[in-house]
C-alpha cells in the first residue's frame, strides 16, 4: 500500500509502536522502583539517564526521527544540546563555588541570610547544612 | 504528484515532499524553543535543589507518587494513540485517524482531571506558595518552610506550564477531529496531524522529565 504511493514517507509497523508503547510504561516502573533503592548521590544520575532513554524512544520512533532527514535529524538534537549548554555551564559555576573554603568575594550568598542563624564568621556554606539535614 | 494534487502543494515548494519536509523542519524550530522554554524553569529547579536539597525533598515528599505515575502512564498512552492515528493517517484511513484522536483527548482529558485533583489537594493543605503557605510535613523540623515554598512555586510553575501546553494541545486536537469529519486530509496531504503528532509527543517528553524530578526525590528515607 505505502509503496505505491507516497513511498518517500516511511510506515512504521505497527508492532515496532507496540513495542514501544510497552517499554516506555516498564521503564516508568523501573523509574518508580529505582527512586525508592538508596544510590546515594546517584539516584537522580540514574533517574534522568531513564527519562533521557525514554525520551530518546519517543523521539526516535513516535516522532519518526529515526526515518526523518538529516536536516530534520539536525534539528531535533538542536535544542537539547542547547538546554545542555545551559544547564552545564551554569551549574559548573554554581555547583563548585561551596569547593573553595574561603569567600573570596564572588561566592553566591545564600538567599535565606535572614532567615537561618548567621554569624559573620561561619559565612555563605553553614547557613545551607543547616537547611539541608535529610542529605546523607 | 504535484500535478495530481496541485492544490494540496503551496507554490512556493517544487512538490508534496519538498512541503511536508518544510513542515517537519519548522515544527522542530518550535520545538527547539518549547525545549528551552521549559530549561529556563529546569534550570532555576536545577539551582534551588542543589542548593535546598532537603527542603526540595520535603516538598517531593508532599506529592502523591502513585498519581504521578499514573498520569506518567496515561501520557504514554495518549502518546500512543496519537502515533496510531498519525500511522493511519499515512495510510488514508481517516476513520480510524478520528476514532485514535478521540482516544488521545480522551487519555489527554484524565490527565488534566487526576492534575485537578493534585492541584485541590495542594490548595486544602495549604501548599500553594504565598501568604497562606504551610508546612507541617515529616520533616518539619529540619528544613526552613520557606524553601520548601520554593519547591511548591516550582511545582506548580512546572506543571502548570505543562498543563497548559495540554489544554492547547486538546483544543487543537478537537479541531483537526472536525477537519478529519470534513475529509481534508487524504494519503496525500495530512501535515497537521503529524505536525500536531510531533507537538503532543514533546508535552509526552517534558513530563517524562518532570515527573522523577517532581515526585521522587529521596523517596528511599
Amino acid at each position: 500500500m505505502s509503496e505505491s504511493h507516497e513511498a518517500h514517507h516511511h510506515i512504521v509497523p505497527i508492532p515496532i509502536y507496540v513495542a514501544i508503547f510497552a517499554t516506555l510504561l516498564v521503564l516508568t516502573g523501573v523509574t518508580v522502583w529505582v527512586a525508592y533503592l538508596d544510590f546515594g548521590a546517584m539516584n537522580i544520575v540514574i533517574a534522568l539517564a531513564i527519562a533521557a532513554f525514554k525520551a530518546s524512544l519517543v523521539v526516535l520512533y513516535f516522532m519518526h526521527v529515526k526515518y526523518a532527514s538529516k536536516l530534520t535529524q539536525l534539528a531535533s538534537v538542536l535544542g537539547f544540546v542547547w538546554l545542555a549548554i545551559l544547564l552545564g555551564m551554569t551549574s559548573s559555576g554554581i555547583f563548585t563555588r561551596d569547593w573553595i573554603g574561603s569567600d573570596p568575594g564572588w561566592a553566591m550568598q545564600p538567599l535565606d541570610a535572614g532567615a537561618v542563624h548567621h554569624d559573620a564568621a561561619e559565612g555563605a556554606e553553614h547557613g545551607e547544612e543547616a537547611e539541608a539535614p535529610a542529605e546523607h | 504528484m504535484s500535478t495530481d494534487h496541485h492544490s494540496l502543494v503551496a507554490h512556493q515548494f517544487d512538490d508534496a515532499e519538498q512541503q511536508q519536509e518544510a513542515a517537519t523542519l519548522g515544527m522542530w524550530a518550535f520545538l527547539i524553543t518549547e525545549i528551552l522554554f521549559f530549561g529556563g524553569l529546569i534550570l532555576a529547579y536545577t539551582i534551588f535543589r542543589n542548593k535546598y536539597p532537603g527542603a526540595f525533598q520535603a516538598g517531593s515528599h508532599e506529592l502523591n507518587v502513585a498519581l504521578g505515575g499514573a498520569n506518567t502512564a496515561i501520557l504514554i498512552f495518549s502518546s500512543f494513540t496519537m502515533a496510531m492515528a498519525v500511522h493511519y493517517a499515512q495510510l488514508g484511513k481517516q476513520k480510524l485517524v478520528f476514532w485514535f484522536m478521540v482516544g488521545t483527548l480522551a487519555f489527554g482529558s484524565a490527565f488534566l482531571g487526576v492534575k485537578v485533583y493534585e492541584y485541590n489537594d495542594k490548595i486544602v493543605h495549604h501548599h500553594v506558595p504565598g501568604p497562606n503557605f504551610e508546612y507541617h510535613g515529616e520533616f518539619a523540623n529540619e528544613v526552613n518552610p520557606r524553601n520548601v515554598e520554593l519547591f511548591f512555586f516550582l511545582y506548580f510553575a512546572m506543571t502548570g506550564v505543562h498543563a497548559v501546553h495540554m489544554i492547547v494541545g486538546a483544543g487543537v486536537l478537537i479541531w483537526l477531529m472536525f477537519k478529519v469529519r470534513a475529509g481534508a486530509f487524504s494519503q496525500a496531504y495530512y501535515a497537521p496531524v503529524e505536525m500536531f503528532g510531533l507537538y503532543w509527543h514533546f508535552v509526552d517528553i517534558v513530563w517524562i522529565f518532570l515527573y522523577p524530578l517532581l515526585y521522587l526525590i529521596g523517596r528511599h528515607t
